[in-house]
């Protein structure tokens, strides 16, 4: 790399669009000082100190845009910072989990992307390493690109070259068509892996949701509803409680994974979506670090289920990495079957044992006790008529909880065999968790004394995700069965079977 | 076996069966608890002096939560001690921990990123330390060590972790 090397600049919008954030916090601070009645004669002064702010940040960003240089070379991508500090970042194509490509309101306004690079490490999960803005046109072809120098990392082949190379419009804007001859599909070219319809959508983003979340939305409007008629007005609370839990969410989600789309070409999956902000994934299926079938009660009643895999720097705002919305369950099954065949886990699962009825029981008196308390404390109230919807209430969440009892015992259970550890969790919501050995980072295995006396316990898998680390946590079983999931990690890594470079 | 600084180290290979704690450490901890102790104290002193009777509901609920905190803050440090065990070989480190709820966690060398010595002032007047290893999927501690112990267990894992980098290079 030397002066001639070429190299890329982030779009002017990026610089315009830091200012309009500080202009927009200065005016906040404007308003407030105002609004508390500041001293003419000091107003002057104030608005002098404001604008030179503004200028120094202007400036700042200016040169900042100016001295980042963004290196596209052969083996890594340097991003190059020269201002007070020299900064240097170096990222090999093959450390990169996924490539984002997002495009927000001011991006869709002034026609341009941010393409985030992600690598697979918890330092990186909520902020992607590196990302640069450009020209909407040049941030797909740059993707293509990258995604091509990713494969090629990989897989030491050579991808196609389809029509990838950035256009040669701008000195500084040049990357290097490389990829000529054998076959790749593009990514924007492959048949859909399954086809994802708005209805699809609407109903994830509905029976999607933890159920309780979409149960208490429906109580909200019922109650609503009912004051409405009973009294003539609607009671504001409910109506905020239903809107900020159950429409925002759901309309959040709608809108994020509208026009929902994913494909795969050899071992790189593509998941775009987006109504206003658009949102594009690319990631490697090595990167992918457990796999996660999940089925909340409204969507399990309906006969679907939904796929999530997780992959550092595909989280969305919910973080939720999702490899298929609600579907018939068998669509799922046989989407995960034919993406992620290494997953799956045909073994026998193992049910819970009797003494976890010993801390669901133990639950379930909290969760009494202190519907109890409460029923106590508003009954005391003169409530009317009201009195007998509290009354239905309190039977309807007994019976939800003895029922939440029955289904924490039933669903929790756990399966493995040699690479695969399957751990099913949740009571209404239930989540079947596949979890490769070599990805689990460590586990322990916790007991209470009454679970000891039994040589019981549950066990606490720990491992990278996309939203910084996760854990998983078991349902009670035999200490010695649990305990065998430290064990196999170790004998994998002992005799070789873990190989560090089949995930990179 | 190594001497230094008057205290005896033992070999990496030595650590490779079950050690307990040094009892110093229960001083340690006792000391810690003390500290903690003084809120919920403080809180009840305070809510007391506020109500300005201790017949108070609401104080002899604070008082029970207080009283609570209290024996098991002077109970917990002797059962910690005599349960906490921690091994290391080669290429995993085990820790056998906790007071009602007990916890067998075991950590691949493998999977550590950064290995730290932490020492309080508390854990400095016993001549205490901790390790923690960090993995992408959290951090793991090994609490109360003697401290030539804990830089001793340090040093090994880091030329472990440099010598795995290395090689995957």
């Amino acid at each position: 790399m030397n002066e001639d090397t070429p190299y890329l600049r982030n779009h002017w919008s990026m610089v315009v669009s830091s200012i309009l954030k500080v202009l927009l916090a200065l005016a906040f601070i404007i308003v407030i000082a105002v609004a508390n009645g500041m001293p003419a004669e000091i107003l002057p002064y104030y608005a002098l100190f404001i604008s030179l702010i503004l200028a120094l940040v202007v400036v700042w960003n200016i040169i900042i845009w100016k001295k980042t240089r963004y290196y596209f070379l052969d083996d890594e991508i340097v991003v190059l910072r020269d201002t007070v500090f020299r900064k240097e970042l170096r990222i090999q194509y093959e450390r990169l989990a996924s490539v984002n490509v997002q495009r927000d309101f001011i991006c869709r306004i002034l026609g341009t992307a941010k393409l985030a690079f992600n690598l697979n490490s918890n330092v990186n999960v909520s902020q992607a390493e590196a990302f640069i803005v450009l020209k909407e046109e040049d941030a797909e072809v740059l993707r293509k690109d990258v995604y091509k120098r990713m494969f090629q990392a990989s897989n030491g082949t050579v991808g196609t070259d389809d029509g990838t190379d950035v256009p040669d419009t701008d000195s500084e804007v040049m990357i290097q068509p490389q990829y000529a001859g054998a076959g790749v599909t593009p990514l924007e070219d492959a048949e859909p892996l399954v086809h994802i319809s708005t209805f699809d959508i609407f109903l994830h983003s509905i029976i999607g949701m933890p159920s309780i979340q979409a149960l208490f939305g429906v109580l909200m409007a019922i109650y609503s509803i009912v004051t409405f008629f009973m009294q003539g007005a609607i009671s504001i609370l409910p109506l905020v409680i239903l809107i900020a839990e159950f429409v925002l969410p759901a309309v959040g989600t709608f809108i994020r994974y509208y026009g929902y789309r994913l494909v795969r070409v050899g071992d790189t999956v593509s998941v775009s979506s987006g109504l206003f902000s658009t949102r594009s994934d690319s990631f490697k299926l090595s990167k992918v670090n457990f796999v996660r079938v999940r089925e909340p009660l409204f969507c399990r009643l309906a006969g679907r289920a939904i796929l999530e895999a997780e992959v550092v720097g595909t989280a969305n705002e919910n973080g939720i990495p999702l490899l298929c919305p609600t579907k018939k369950k068998d669509i799922v099954m046989g989407l995960f079957h034919d993406l992620l065949p290494e997953f799956e886990c045909n073994e026998v699962h193992e049910k819970q044992s009797k003494t976890s009825l010993a801390t669901i029981g133990l639950y379930m008196a909290v969760y009494l006790s202190i519907l109890a308390v409460i029923t106590y404390l508003i009954s005391s109230l003169n409530l009317g008529v009201w009195g007998i919807l509290l009354y239905i209430a309190v039977v309807i969440l007994v019976v939800y909880i003895a029922v939440w009892g029955f289904l924490a015992y039933r669903n929790y259970s756990l399966a493995m065999d040699e690479d695969i550890l399957k751990i099913v969790t949740g009571a209404y919501d239930r989540s079947v968790n596949y979890v490769l050995f070599d990805k689990i980072q460590y586990a322990t295995v916790r007991s209470s004394p009454l679970q000891r006396r039994h040589g019981d316990g549950r066990c606490k898998v720990s491992m990278l995700s996309s939203r910084g680390f996760t854990e998983i946590l078991s349902g009670v079983f035999k200490a010695e069965v649990l305990e065998k999931i430290s064990a196999t990690v170790m004998a994998r890594i002992r005799d070789g079977r873990y190989d560090f470079r089949r995930y990179q | 076996m190594v001497e230094e600084n008057g205290q005896t180290v033992p070999d990496i290979q030595e650590l490779s069966d079950f050690r307990t704690l040094n009892p110093l450490s229960k001083n340690a901890m006792y000391l810690g608890n003390l500290i903690v102790l003084a809120i919920p104290v403080a809180i009840t002193v305070a809510l007391g002096l506020y109500l300005k009777s201790y017949t108070d509901f609401r104080f002899l609920a604070m008082l029970a939560l207080a009283a609570i905190v209290v024996v098991y803050e002077l109970v917990s440090p002797p059962i910690f001690y005599k349960y906490y065990r921690y091994r290391m070989d080669d290429d995993c480190i085990e820790v056998r921990s906790g007071v009602i709820f007990r916890a067998h966690t075991l950590v691949p060398v493998e999977r550590i990123h950064q290995v730290e010595v932490k020492k309080g002032p508390i854990l400095r007047k016993y001549g205490l330390a901790t390790v923690t290893m960090t993995t992408a999927g959290g951090t793991v501690s090994l609490e109360y060590l003697d401290e030539p112990i804990a830089e001793e267990i340090a040093q090994h894992l880091n030329e472990k972790i440099i010598k795995m980098l290395k090689a995957r290079q």
